[in-house]
């Protein structure tokens, strides 16, 4: 049984490779001497406390918001199925337009929020496993938006 | 009429020899070159020049040394599935057992370093049971201590160590970790009896005591709901502010847990890459 | 005599058999070496390898083959500027000639020189550009021809497809942004629901009215510090449901672009561009 176990996971293991062989999709571009690092990374929020702004609207929203991360978000866990959370997505959005346009922002985000149906059908994932709904879409310009379906996975921030 | 028949039969083997000669003398020439390029760290190039001796080599004299070489550049260049493929083929063509082992060995390496650890592991426990490699087994447990380090299992990867020498360097590096270590587990459950604890047991003192305020002050306001008999009050305030904090405060224990383990793994891993100097993946 | 006759038969024998070996020396970076190894690098799809071993190729042999199979290489590679250019050195009599210009306009139209196709067709009309003259109006602004002209230029078996797409390019599924935003402000969540974010509407709708209720409730009942609080969470909500009707219809209205883009191009790489394809590693 262990031989024919062998066996078997050998023959499937060639068989992949020698497809994969066929298909050298890594040399695509001359590549060279890589700097192969032993350690993780970690896949956790990092929160950046800073009250910078450009603008009394925006020291305003961070203190709010500051103080919110301190005292509740901080200690009451993840709770946001979103990627950026729903705090830093208002933080984000007032710092693209202002106080008044960030806050409407925030009311739609919040409102899509309380909505716990046809998630997986509207947002793409993130690769935290959290939906993808980064403030650059809703900020009323078209040019911004670029559109990406439910099942993408989106690596980066 | 014997002695000139045994100069013609030596004189045609002498032709067919030295014909085959340069062919040969041009691929030792390709290898010598591919080598080279190798060594100065061109890999793509090396790698270009390997599969060209692949291609000409009909005889198939190269094949092992060449897959070999080629399997090492990719793993240079950070392509650990490339490599892993090429070693395939280098432990396919191995013309003897100590060349498949070699083959096999350095598949398990790739592994690890692509950390699909589980695979290494697998294949050094048929290396093991392999009784060619008998006299092999300490380098096996040595890469066996590699992989289970890779897979952030140190204890695995102390046993691994100490099985080659109970004072060995790697054995001492793993059983600190081990020590330094959090238990994750002790912050869950202290956590579930003293909310906040938990947070303190990892060093996140401000946090650990924020939980435990939120967890007695929500905790007093729904009891106190529940005791006053307004019971959708209490409802209200234990499902969405009190279950909140309390979830929050076991999340965030396991979470600075798992981090502060992270950063105690990373440190051992950044010295075993700088500053260890013994063979690595 | 007999032996000296006897080594002038052998060595002829012994010698015609190894017919890749020049006498004594076979040389692996020979032209004739290097083509193959570079056929053997592009047929195993290691198209950079074998870009580079053509390119040594061409250097000492001046050859249309290898030129085309460069281009080829770099179009599968994704880079269509390069596969352009080197299409485009094709000489005039060549007989690949025919094959390198449809090749040639394919990598413009997959580089996205959609005006330079247009120029082109204007000033030349070359008949193998027809198809893809009339798919650059798909990427372009540009007001489509008549639909006659338009799918005529497609095989019978093709029209069908092309007029989906002129159909769905013309007349696209848009939302209107104003309707939008008028119905949330007459019933809060009505532009989402009309922009089919049936549960985003519905809350957007359940939390303003209720939040709405308690103000009214609570003015009623004189608390009228409880009555602005709920007031302008009312309003929070009210304000956003308008808000994310407008941004809505445009996520909505960019959804239907990428789905008519991504079909069209799977359409198209699917049809190879309408460029003949070949095979060169048979």
């Amino acid at each position: 049984m262990n031989c024919m176990m062998k066996y078997f996971y050998k023959v499937i293991f060639i068989n992949l490779l020698l497809c994969m062989y066929h298909f050298p999709q890594t040399d695509y571009e001359k590549w060279s001497k890589a700097e192969i690092s032993y350690e993780t990374t970690s896949i956790n929020r990092e929160r950046e406390y800073s009250f910078k702004g450009n603008n009394a609207g925006e020291v305003v929203m961070r203190t709010f918001v500051n103080a919110y991360w301190f005292f509740i978000s901080d200690v009451d866990g993840d709770n946001c199925p979103f990627q950026p959370s729903c705090s830093s997505f208002f933080k984000e959005s007032v710092k693209m337009t202002n106080i008044f346009q960030g806050t409407l922002m925030f009311a739609d985000r919040f409102t899509r929020d309380m909505n716990f149906f046809d998630r997986y059908e509207h947002y793409p994932r993130h690769i935290s496993g959290r939906f993808y709904d980064p403030p650059e879409i809703y900020v009323l310009d078209e040019k911004n938006i670029s559109f990406i379906p439910p099942p993408v996975v989106v690596k980066d921030e | 009429m014997k002695a000139w028949i045994k100069f013609y039969l030596f004189f045609i083997l002498f032709l067919l020899e030295t014909v085959k000669i340069f062919p040969q003398t041009n691929l030792i020439e390709q290898f010598e070159l591919a080598k080279k390029l190798f060594k100065e760290e061109k890999y793509f190039d090396a790698v270009t020049e390997f599969k060209r001796l692949l291609f000409f080599d009909s005889s198939r004299q190269f094949t092992f040394t060449a897959n070999e070489y080629i399997g090492q550049s990719y793993k240079m260049g950070g392509k650990f599935s490339e490599s892993a493929i090429h070693f395939t083929l280098a432990e396919i063509n191995a013309k003897n057992v100590e060349q498949l082992y070699h083959a096999k060995i350095e598949i398990i390496r790739v592994n690890i370093l692509r950390r699909t650890t589980s695979r290494a592991i697998m294949l050094l426990d048929l290396l093991e049971a392999d009784k060619r490699f008998i006299e092999k087994k300490n380098e096996i447990y040595y890469w066996r201590g590699w992989a289970y380090i890779f897979a952030d299992q140190w204890d695995m990867a102390s046993d691994a160590f100490s099985k080659i020498n109970p004072e060995h360097e790697l054995k001492k590096l793993a059983d600190k970790v081990e020590q330094e270590k959090f238990s994750v587990t002790f912050a869950q459950i202290s956590s579930y009896i003293i909310p906040g604890a938990g947070q303190i047991y990892t060093g996140h003192y401000l946090s650990g005591l924020l939980s435990l305020g939120w967890n007695i002050l929500l905790g007093y306001i729904s009891i106190n709901s529940f005791v006053e008999e307004r019971i959708f009050d209490g409802l209200m305030v234990t499902n969405f502010l009190w279950l909140r904090f309390y979830r929050g405060n076991i999340q965030n224990a396991v979470k600075f847990a798992e981090e502060k383990n992270r950063i105690i793994s990373n440190s051992a891993l950044r010295y075993l890459q700088s500053e260890y100097k013994g063979i690595k993946p | 005599m007999k032996i000296v006759l006897l080594l002038l038969i052998s060595v002829p024998i012994i010698l015609y058999p190894q017919n890749e070996i020049t006498i004594g020396y076979f040389n692996i970076n020979s032209p004739d070496n290097i083509k193959k190894f570079a056929n053997f690098l592009f047929c195993e799809k290691d198209y950079l390898r074998a870009i580079f071993e053509y390119q040594k190729y061409i250097s000492i042999v001046d050859d249309d083959t290898s030129a085309f199979k460069i281009g080829l290489a770099y179009s599968r590679l994704g880079n269509f500027q390069k596969s352009a250019e080197w299409f485009k050195t094709i000489k005039e009599n060549s007989k690949l000639r025919s094959y390198s210009n449809q090749e040639y306009y394919a990598s413009l139209f997959r580089n996205k020189e959609y005006y330079l196709l247009k120029k082109i067709y204007k000033d030349e009309k070359p008949n193998e550009l027809q198809k893809l003259y009339y798919l650059t109006y798909f990427f372009t602004n540009d007001s489509l021809p008549p639909i006659i002209k338009f799918i005529q230029s497609f095989a019978d078996n093709d029209q069908e497809s092309i007029e989906n797409f002129y159909e769905l390019k013309k007349n696209p599924a848009y939302k209107n942004e104003l309707t939008a935003i008028l119905l949330s402000v007459i019933i809060p969540g009505a532009g989402k629901i009309y922009l089919k974010e049936y549960g985003d509407g519905i809350i957007a709708f359940i939390a303003t009215s209720l939040f709405g209720y308690l103000a009214y409730s609570n003015f009623n009942a004189k608390h009228n510090f409880r009555g602005w609080l709920f007031s302008g969470i009312s309003a929070f909500f009210y304000g956003g449901s308008i808000y994310g009707s407008a941004s809505a219809t445009q996520i909505y209205n960019a959804r239907i672009d990428f789905n008519f883009y991504s079909s069209l191009n799977s359409y198209l790489e699917e049809k190879n561009y309408f460029v003949p394809e070949y095979d060169f590693c048979k």
